[in-house]
């Protein structure tokens, strides 16, 4: 869009602001009301969240302004700013070519061991495992802040909290009326994004919708088109009862595929993907020690990919093929949770949760039919001070879902609040993953018809099934100070993983009768050993002034697989990098001038599946942002560059090369 | 000394005694205090209102001799006070008609923010002698002494400042200074431009001090107001105890009943035969209120309340 485009909507929309503002009211009295009245209980126990050192287990939260400071375009890339973190662009082609986001390694494109949800919901795909993020219906400016659990956090939040958990909290509609434009332009980028907010009655809402290209990286068949468009509102019943509704939808086109000139399956081509959310949940603030809620969702994906493919070894007519792979899935849940807060010293919640997923997807699974897959949780947690230099936490959930019957995952840390500064945790948590679809369940196969009297299968997987979930222990030694300019978290951890899942050749399939089976083994995947995770990671926060920011992150992690087949011994090893390090320093020159400046390293990685060896990464991003007031709109115009060094970076794979980009993003708030 | 005359003595000096308490207690109560008349003038029967008023009757008692009259009215129509009657305006409202009675009519006004009792007082074009008040609001030194206690590192803070509450600015900056505190303020000039300040203060403020504005600190408000420093991780301090509850870390404020008390007292030390009353000023007797909840969340560490209270009674001087 162009900048007069902007203003043009920006003074049209002016007219409705100028009706508000003559809402204020000028009282020559100050009445006593606003002394003696009665406010109602706006941070209810429900809304306030654990601080660092009373926490169990360690955190990262990331806000707005992080956000903001770090120039980030796509959500994933903020994660690099989170210790332990590794972060590669574009991983995989297979399904929903997206970033992968994984913690503490063990790296492949679909990263499963971490949950990740929006809102407590949780967006955690059962196909492949992992999060399809360049689908989610949200834009960066709808997010309030990121809030990151690094470590096993079942207790809280079921299974596939595992190694890790992101919870990002969309900003609730306060009320207040206004409009945003935010536009995007850069290197194979182009997005515009419109949000407005206001109030009607007791209904505060939010609406926010754009589009985004993004042109994806050289060399690969990986461009996106997405429209989106998503809403929030809450209805004030009264003080005690409020509800909240929130819904999305994203729509678009992506292109994805192997461009390896050696290719045979998942060639090259262009497909649609459609999902959207609808989620209510009602909030009750019983007591001011009682609060209490009842929340619902529904999420549906869709994709359908028609594949070429090349599988057969000899030449046939045609020699490319192609299959319909489509693919909906429906996640139906509805979760209640008690909070109490009986006194100053103990609080506690307790909840439970039932939820259905409903997976089509005929090529993956071998079968026409709908999958169902039901879960049902309950859990609980405490905090309670034994004493002012003592926290204890405690807190498990029981879980059953069809793949692995019923799991126990608990949770509890001892916080020792040594001066009140600082404070040492002793943690010890348990965390189960369920097996993917992948691995418990897919029967994926292409099936080609020829001249010869055969048809010919090749068949890539036949999972046996009856798989174990994955489970962690994890100890873990955590330090938390703070001090006026200078915030330190940092923790020792100690993981093992056992019933480790993995993919082994499956010598039991034999081809069903007329056919003949082609292109190399079958696959199946079975628990098989154990791993050892040992490791140290730090976060620092400095201010080194009034306006200037530093935030440094390091991780070195190690990890030792026990009872693991031999020749994928040094595949895990690898799968993670041993150092990932970052830095952000970020500093307001004026109110209207600031800067930020961030590096990131890692050490190389040999990603799972789809990844191969790549390199150590170093990048060095750098953004100069500028405020202005316009007319009655606020704005800002920023120039973001990343990988200013222009040095060739390849991310998961060597097929993904990242060189420098620039964006300019102009903002306008009115 | 025989029996009878020791008796007879002693039955004198009784009676003696018991006319001196009877004189003075009972037969002219008038001589005992200035005021043998108070009228709780009153517009509504709001919580606060309501305990005031009981709390003040029982200050007052019978055995003080004053006679204590309650009048609601809430038209401001025909009010009607008998002479040597000294009023006790409950309010703003309240306060607002007092300021059309007759020039001779002592009044105090309570639970009455400052700036009202300002503008009412120049309006009425009364001598503040004849006409003063107990402020609802705290002074600015005891907010910031509360501020100290609780962050004895905190030298900057942020506030917000509207219509109303602007001309306090010049007051706030300097008590900040006797606390080495620099106060970084900024203007809402519409109810729209809330959301926008609120954000820009906190960027580099480390805590919020409110100071009352109708258009800034509302019931409606307090929602964005306590959500937006939250989600900065940034402390409130607040003006009432309600709001203290709602989410702000502390508040300190006198209660209805603290009122009562210092109005009481006002009443009963007035000199005899003195017809001026004191100059309005803030109440002596105060109270805290801190939301450990909300503190502990943003990882802040307060004593218990009892050190705080303390340690604001010297700083406060």
């Amino acid at each position: 869009m162009k900048p007069h485009l902007l203003l043009s909507l920006c003074l049209l929309l002016l007219g409705s602001v100028n009706a508000f503002a003559d809402d204020a009211t000028q009282l020559a009295h100050l009445p006593e009301d606003d002394y003696l009245g009665d406010v109602p209980q706006v941070l209810t126990i429900a809304r306030l969240r654990q601080s660092a050192s009373d926490a169990p287990s360690a955190s990262t939260i990331i806000d707005r302004e992080t956000i903001r400071a770090a120039g980030i375009i796509d959500l994933p890339e903020i994660f690099r700013l989170v210790p332990g973190f590794y972060v590669g662009t574009n991983a995989g082609f297979i399904q929903n070519t997206n970033h992968v986001v994984s913690y503490h390694g063990l790296t492949d494109a679909y990263s499963r061991s971490m949950q990740v949800m929006i809102d407590g919901r949780s967006i955690y795909q059962p196909l492949y495992g992992g999060v399809q993020w360049s689908e989610i219906p949200i834009t960066i400016n709808d997010i309030e802040r990121i809030e990151i659990t690094r470590g096993p956090n079942a207790a809280s939040y079921g299974a596939n909290a595992f190694l890790g958990t992101i919870n990002i909290i969309t900003q609730s509609p306060t009320g207040a009326n206004g409009n945003r434009v935010s536009v995007n332009h850069g290197n194979g980028r182009n997005e515009a994004f419109y949000h407005h907010s206001g109030k009607v009655s007791d209904l505060s809402y939010q609406v926010s919708t754009g589009y985004r290209e993004d042109d994806g990286l050289s060399n690969r068949s990986d461009f996106k088109r997405t429209n989106l468009i998503n809403g929030r509102a809450n209805l004030k019943i009264s003080d005690k009862h409020d509800i909240d509704f929130q819904l999305g939808y994203a729509q678009g086109k992506r292109q994805e595929g192997d461009d390896q000139p050696d290719a045979l399956l998942f060639m090259p081509r262009t497909h649609d993907i459609s999902n959207h959310f609808e989620l209510v949940k009602w909030n009750m603030h019983l007591t001011p020690k009682y609060d209490f809620y009842v929340q619902a969702f529904h999420t549906r994906d869709n994709s359908d990919d028609v594949v070429p493919t090349a599988v057969l070894p000899f030449p046939v007519s045609p020699s490319v093929q192609t299959y319909r792979n489509p693919y909906h899935f429906d996640r139906y849940d509805i979760e209640t949770q008690l909070s109490a807060n009986l006194s100053d010293n103990f609080q506690y919640a307790v909840g439970g949760s039932i939820r259905r997923d409903r997976l089509y997807s005929p090529f993956w699974i071998g079968s026409n039919n709908t999958q169902n897959f039901d879960l049902r949780r309950l859990f609980a947690q405490a905090q309670y001070d034994v004493h002012p230099k003592l926290t204890l936490n405690g807190g498990f959930m029981i879980e059953d879902n069809d793949f692995t019957n019923t799991d126990f995952s608990p949770r509890a840390s001892m916080n020792v609040h040594v001066t009140p500064n600082q404070t040492v945790r002793f943690g010890y948590s348990e965390a189960f993953r369920t097996p993917s679809y992948l691995e418990e369940k897919f029967r994926g196969s292409v099936l080609v018809t020829t001249a010869f009297p055969q048809k010919l299968l090749y068949q890539r997987f036949f999972d046996e099934g009856n798989l174990k979930p994955e489970k962690i222990q994890s100890r873990e030694i955590g330090y938390v100070a703070k001090w006026d300019r200078l915030s330190v978290d940092a923790r020792f951890f100690h993981d093992t993983i056992s019933n480790y899942i993995t993919e082994f050749d499956n010598n039991s399939f034999v081809a069903p009768a007329g056919t003949v089976l082609v292109g190399g083994d079958v696959g199946t995947f079975r628990n098989m050993g154990s791993l050892d995770m040992r490791g140290f990671e730090t976060q620092l926060n400095l201010a080194l002034g009034e306006d200037t920011k530093l935030m440094v992150n390091y991780a070195h992690i190690k990890n030792l697989p026990n009872n693991v087949k031999s020749n994928e011994i040094d595949d895990l090893i690898d799968a993670t990098p041993r150092d990932i390090s970052s830095f952000l320093l970020s500093h307001h020159f004026s109110d209207n001038w600031d800067a930020s400046f961030a590096g990131y390293y890692n050490s190389p990685v040999r990603a799972l599946g789809d990844g191969n060896p790549v390199d150590s990464n170093h990048r060095f991003d750098a953004r100069v942002a500028k405020r202005f007031k316009l007319s009655k709109c606020d704005g800002e115009v920023s120039l973001n560059i990343q990988n200013i060094t222009d040095r060739h970076e390849k991310e998961f794979a060597d097929y993904n090369v990242l060189r420098r980009r620039g964006f300019v993003n102009v903002r306008l708030d009115f | 000394m025989n029996v009878m005359s020791y008796f007879s003595m002693r039955a004198r000096l009784q009676c003696l005694f018991g006319l001196v308490v009877l004189f003075y207690f009972g037969l002219n109560p008038i001589h005992a205090y200035a005021w043998s008349n108070v009228t709780i003038l009153t517009t509504n029967d709001t919580t606060a209102v309501a305990e005031f008023v009981k709390q003040l009757k029982i200050e007052i008692n019978e055995q003080s001799g004053i006679k204590v009259n309650v009048s609601k009215n809430d038209s401001g129509l025909s009010i009607n006070i008998p002479k040597d009657t000294l009023v006790v305006a409950v309010g703003t409202q309240a306060l607002s008609y007092a300021g059309n009675l007759d020039e001779s009519t002592p009044v105090i006004g309570v639970l009455v923010p400052k700036s009202s009792y300002e503008s009412i007082l120049k309006e009425s074009e009364r001598s503040p002698d004849r006409f003063s008040a107990i402020y609802l609001d705290q002074p600015f030194t005891r907010q910031l002494a509360l501020i100290r206690a609780i962050f004895p590192n905190l030298y900057t803070m942020g506030v917000l400042l509207g219509p109303v509450s602007q001309f306090q600015s010049n007051d706030l900056q300097s008590a900040a200074k006797k606390f080495n505190m620099e106060v970084n303020i900024r203007l809402v000039n519409k109810a729209d431009e809330l959301q926008s300040n609120l954000e820009k203060l906190m960027m580099s403020k480390q805590l919020l001090l409110a100071i009352p504005d109708p258009l800034i600190y509302t019931r409606e408000t307090a929602q964005t107001i306590l959500l937006t420093t939250y989600r900065h991780q940034t402390p409130v301090i607040g003006f009432s105890q309600s709001y203290a509850k709602s989410g702000a870390v502390a508040a300190v404020f006198s209660s209805p009943k603290q009122f009562a008390s210092e109005v009481a007292n006002t009443i009963k030390q007035l000199p005899k035969d003195h017809v001026t009353l004191p100059l309005a000023k803030a109440a002596n007797q105060f109270s805290i209120e801190i939301n450990r909840q909300v503190a502990r969340s943003l990882d802040i560490r307060i004593a218990d309340d009892a050190v705080i209270y303390q340690q604001m009674l010297k700083d406060e001087k």
